[in-house]
């Protein structure tokens, strides 16, 4: 009995929810004029984002300037980590500030999932700026992560002003398409290396306000029906509250069970070691050559780090030192860690009984004389010390002390 | 060691802390949840004591001894059973519908799939959280090769003054060692050092969270649906299920502690049994060990909450709070942001303080664009506006109406301590925002519940308010 009474409400709260959606995707379309889509959609990239892998340049008031080849005759530069859905864009638009009309330049488009870019010559035109329609570099919707310009001949420095990915007009099923990207997932662990802080892509709506936006709609015609038909408007709320939450928290598991997969198949099957290296190479790295050069006596070592941040005290914001030292300290243990922030007084090298590891530019470095088995220390003083590991990126000594000790 | 004796090693402290809570509780709906989620907690507290006393004694660590010393605490207490009720604390209940055990079944399948996700996360990763291999995991692993806990300091500073062999450099030193010391003894029943494995019980930490809130709404009188859609409601907050999925983090700790001891506390003052009392204070103990800074913060709430219950007004508690408050942003708490934020006022008006407010404009983007809290805050206030507009009647000693003055004190004073202290420069860190936001939020998402508890009669059952009301009016 009393589930029957709650049919009809629940029937009608379904009801609500289909023509919520309906209302909320016109009501939207109405909302997102032409030039609200048009500005919320263009990707605009100034000179200076982008990169010179090949040739020689500078940015310059915004724009990068491109003077020199490099020595076997070429130049690249590029933006990179795009996401250049091309279902909704019709033109790439390259705008130069200073350019000869003959100078030649291809342009280079890479796809999600091709390994060779898509190149097209760009036309010599005095006008400043090369327009390439999206539809003729790709056949079939996909989505562009890096565009590139190439030469290999130079004949007066040129300059880049801007980038510019201009949307089409979007029919409704494009506009539907759009608004489901806003639910796209987030693949935790897929593209580790990149810091993306925040979306590449142009979100039109954040998928958390879209679902209100909807709920919205949906417990308002609810509330409308609870109305007619004299029931408690309150229901409304709590009605739309649940679904709302649910269909959020749907959402969530949806993301969380990709990202869990995810997880799984990246790291599941690795030894700890092996996930240290996918997760903080550099560290990992170190910590392991500093592993192997230890004497395996079951003894706890003293080691002092030198990671190149002598003669001052870490500032809160110089994250990526701490990030490695605090690495470094947890990976190394059992042995005792001592990340170095100053430099270390004569008493404790004369001392000695230390590995010492010196991280920083060869250039920076301790000089040692192969001679006398000999460290000379920042204040000028000679230890007794024996180099166990030399390399470019680490020198290891075992500090005996100084010669009175010895 | 086998993953027989790692399994009841891990379930140990929780057993240990079940039949430690039992005994204070009635026998009343949903105590046996409450007590298990509470017993999770504080099994954990016990059992770091133990290596505490075990480091005391200058004894090493020894898994098997100190498994076994649980078990000589535990199974005799388990004996002891949770005291009765009399026949007026009794409560009858309608018995929920066929609906209602569906949905529940339904809602317990979803939370099963979220921690068997969860478990695949926890397992499969390294330590990966900054504060992990920073600070807590960094500082399990020195005492769980060490056998003991030895004097450390902080290793960004090289003290030369100690430069002695005692003293091992940690960073976070001065942290305190509740949350390392669980990881260390994760290490002893596993039998070795494995990143994976030390996280383990942040698991049980959300399992422990959902019993919790299932058990304590219960208690105070919610029915089985309700309990278990709050339940869910919390578990399912996308930042608290994040510092499950990581592991290593101590806030998720602070926040089901507080929730416990708000709970604790508000069971004692309505249903008047002191002696949760106590175990509220063990609590605010824990809370002190797990995390320093928490401690202000947890008294502050209980004190605004104690207020309300005697004055039962907005206007004298806020009166009494503003006076706390004001006494405590004094000196030299108050910051220099305050200072050239008041300057803007002055000089700018209104408008540029909420324009260049970083709290303002964080709170925007962590509470509310972000999926970070689901719809926790535009729920709690709607709620809120609802119970102002359709309350009946004064309800300010009923357990819900506590939970919600607890919620939003705590809100508050999480504000005040972001805006007016010197919290203020630890916002430029962003994870701040969030990671004190879990302090108080599963606490904050109970408001809708406790809201519909204190609009309806407490005794119609969810679902079926349809069918009431249509009868009584249309």
């Amino acid at each position: 009995m009393r589930e029957n009474a709650i049919i009809k409400p629940l029937i009608a709260f379904l009801l609500a929810c289909a023509v919520g959606l309906v209302i909320t995707f016109f009501g939207l379309r109405l909302y997102y004029s032409e030039t609200q889509l048009q500005k919320a959609l263009t990707q605009r990239y100034s000179g200076k984002d982008l990169h010179i892998w090949a040739g020689q340049g500078k940015v310059d008031n915004e724009s990068l300037v491109i003077d020199g080849l490099q020595p076997d005759g070429f130049s690249f530069v590029n933006i990179g980590w795009l996401h250049v859905d091309t279902r909704f864009y019709k033109d790439i638009v390259i705008n130069f500030a200073e350019k000869h009309p003959n100078q030649p330049l291809l342009l280079a488009v890479k796809l999600s999932g091709k390994k060779q870019p898509v190149e097209r010559s760009i036309l010599y035109t005095n006008d400043m700026t090369s327009r390439f329609s999206i539809s003729d570099l790709v056949t079939k919707d996909s989505t562009i992560t890096e565009v590139g310009l190439v030469t290999d001949r130079l004949i007066t420095p040129y300059r880049i002003q801007s980038a510019v990915f201009s949307p089409k007009k979007l029919n409704y099923t494009e506009f539907a398409q759009l608004l489901m990207d806003c639910f796209a997932i987030n693949k935790q662990w897929e593209n580790w290396s990149i810091n993306s802080h925040k979306s590449p892509y142009p979100v039109l709506i954040p998928p958390k306000i879209l679902v209100l936006i909807y709920f919205t709609v949906v417990g308002l015609l609810f509330l409308l029906y609870l109305r007619l038909t004299g029931r408690p408007l309150i229901n409304a709320w709590w009605a739309t509250l649940v679904a709302a939450w649910f269909a959020l928290d749907a959402h969530y598991l949806v993301e969380k069970t990709v990202i869990s997969k995810n997880t799984y198949d990246t790291f599941a099957h690795l030894s700890d070691d092996e996930k240290d290296l996918i997760l903080s190479p550099e560290a990992a790295k170190l910590a392991q050559t500093i592993k192997s050069v230890l004497p395996d006596d079951g003894q706890r070592k003293k080691i002092r780090i030198q990671l190149g941040w002598q003669g001052k005290r870490l500032s809160f914001n110089d994250t990526g030192k701490r990030y490695l030292s605090g690495k470094l300290h947890y990976l190394l243990q059992p042995n005792i860690i001592y990340t170095l922030g100053v430099k270390i007084p004569d008493k404790v090298w004369k001392e000695g009984g230390f590995y010492y590891v010196d991280a920083r530019k060869p250039e920076h470095r301790l000089q040692y004389n192969v001679g006398n088995s000999t460290l000379v220390t920042e204040q000028k003083i000679a230890i007794f010390a024996k180099k166990i590991l030399e390399s470019k990126d680490v020198v290891i000594y075992q500090i005996l002390g100084d010669k009175t000790q010895r | 060691m086998s993953i027989a004796f790692f399994l009841f090693a891990l379930l140990m402290p929780w057993v240990l802390g079940f039949a430690i809570v039992k005994p204070f509780l009635k026998q009343r709906y949903g105590y046996a949840a409450f007590a298990l989620g509470v017993g999770y907690v504080l099994g954990w507290f016990v059992t770091t004591l133990i290596l505490r006393i075990y480091d005391y004694f200058q004894r090493p660590f020894d898994i098997y001894e100190i498994v076994t010393i649980e078990c000589i605490i535990a199974f005799p207490l388990l004996l002891l059973k949770a005291r009765q009720c009399s026949i007026e604390e009794l409560r009858l209940e309608k018995a929920p519908s066929n609906l209602s055990y569906f949905l529940t079944i339904m809602i317990v399948v979803l939370l099963l799939y979220r921690w068997g996700l969860t478990a695949v996360d926890l397992l499969s990763k390294p330590v990966f959280p900054w504060d992990g291999w920073l600070s807590w995991s960094a500082k399990a692993k020195m005492f769980y090769y060490s056998q003991e806990i030895p004097p450390l300091f902080s290793g960004f500073y090289p003290f030369w003054s100690l430069a002695g062999d005692n003293p091992l450099p940690a960073s976070g030193a001065r942290h305190p060692y509740f949350i390392s010391l669980i990881q260390t003894y994760t290490a002893m029943a596993w039998g070795m050092w494995r990143d994976n494995i030390i996280n383990t019980p942040w698991l049980g930490c959300g399992i422990a969270l959902a019993l919790c809130v299932f058990g304590g709404l219960r208690y105070l009188g919610s029915n089985l649906l309700l309990a278990t859609i709050a339940c869910y409601a919390v578990v399912s907050l996308p930042m608290l299920d994040t510092h499950i999925s990581l592991g290593s983090y101590a806030d998720l700790w602070v926040g089901l502690s507080f929730l416990i001891l708000v709970l604790l506390f508000i069971v004692a003052l309505v249903y008047g049994e002191n002696k949760l009392l106590m175990l509220s204070v063990i609590f605010a103990i824990i809370i002190y060990l797990t995390k320093h800074n928490a401690l202000l913060f947890v008294v502050l709430v209980l004190a605004f909450v104690y207020c309300w219950y005697l004055l039962g007004s907005i206007a004298s508690t806020g009166l009494l709070f503003f006076l706390c408050t004001a006494l405590f942003i004094t000196k030299d708490w108050v910051n220099n942001g305050l200072a050239e934020m008041l300057s803007r006022l002055i000089s700018h008006g209104f408008k540029i303080i909420v324009v260049y407010n970083p709290v303002a404009d964080l709170a925007w983007r962590e509470w509310l664009r972000f999926d970070n809290w689901h719809y926790v805050f535009v729920a709690g206030l709607m709620s809120v506006v609802l119970l102002l507009k359709l309350k009946r009647r004064n309800h300010h000693k009923s357990g819900f109406m506590l939970l919600i003055v607890a919620a939003f004190s705590s809100l508050f004073v999480m504000f005040i301590i972001t805006f007016f202290t010197t919290k203020m420069y630890d916002i430029v860190f962003t994870a701040y925002f969030n990671r004190a936001s879990l302090y108080f939020m599963p606490v904050f998402t109970l408001i809708s519940v406790s809201v519909y508890h204190l609009i309806y009669k407490e005794n119609i059952l969810f679902l079926d308010d349809f069918s009431v009301e249509k009868g009584s009016g249309s």
